[in-house]
């Protein structure tokens, strides 16, 4: 039995290089998402709040509306971030499926 | 001989440690929401019917009570659904966002002020279709959603 273990271990020491580089690539490619997405979606934010408050200004709508928008989109931030959590969940399993498959090939292989 | 070597314990041994490994993988693709027609079909119907009953706000609240009160009713109903599937926390949250902070601050000022100024319906409607496309999406992130 230590044999069979002596084995797995270098078939899946075998894996290390492979699987530090599909995860950290995947964290770069994330990462860069993330900051573009979040600056675009700051730059949405901003451009609708300015909007509402010109129009607030310029008699186009009243308070309360104003209120009722700024909260409204305040709403559409928070759904559009949880929009890229259920993204990057879904991503993040579709890495961690590749991890376990190539372990399972490595092990495979022995037999 | 070939026999031979799958009675084997090296065999049985390498067979259950892939079982194992093979269950893993399972276990992690479980970690999203399955789709199921339910979900997805209450949030076809906030769609065909919440931005359209929104820019009808430029008109008199008493002629569309009883259609506001079918849309809170189905986002109250999608609500509740979608809190008995399981790893569903972003689809709840969304959910219970654009019921909360989009439709019913909405109907709330609507009811209130009797009318809604047209740029104000017209941005309110934006905020409310641009929330939907987000649900959208996050449903297409379930496992086995159609593509």
């Amino acid at each position: 039995m230590p044999d069979f273990k002596n084995d797995i271990s270098k078939a899946l020491n075998g894996l290390d290089t492979q699987v530090i580089l599909m995860v950290s690539d995947f964290v770069k490619r994330r990462k860069k998402h993330y900051e573009e997405a979040a600056a675009k979606l700051h730059l949405e934010l901003k451009t609708d709040v300015e909007r509402y408050g010109v129009m607030l200004l310029e008699g186009v709508i009243t308070k309360d509306e104003f209120e009722m928008l700024v909260n409204s989109r305040t709403g559409l931030l928070k759904i559009q971030i949880l929009e890229e959590m259920a993204i990057s969940k879904a991503k993040f399993e579709e890495i961690a499926i590749e991890v376990a498959k190539l372990a399972i090939k490595a092990v495979f292989l022995l037999l | 001989m070939k026999n031979q070597s799958k009675s084997s314990p090296r065999f049985s041994f390498f067979f259950a440690l892939a079982i194992a490994l093979s269950s893993l993988s399972i276990g992690l693709s479980s970690c999203t929401a399955t789709y199921d027609a339910v979900s997805s079909g209450n949030l076809q119907q906030i769609t065909n019917t919440l931005p359209t009953l929104m820019s009808k706000g430029i008109g008199n609240f008493a002629d569309y009570r009883g259609e506001v009160a079918k849309a809170k009713e189905l986002l109250t109903t999608a609500i509740t659904h979608a809190s008995t599937v399981k790893n569903n926390k972003e689809a709840i949250g969304a959910l219970t966002t654009l019921n909360e902070k989009i439709a019913l601050p909405f109907f709330a000022l609507w009811e209130e002020k009797g009318k809604v100024s047209g740029p104000a319906v017209d941005e309110a409607v934006s905020n409310a279709r641009k929330s939907l496309e987000s649900l959208t999406k996050i449903e297409a992130t379930k496992k086995g959603a159609p593509k």
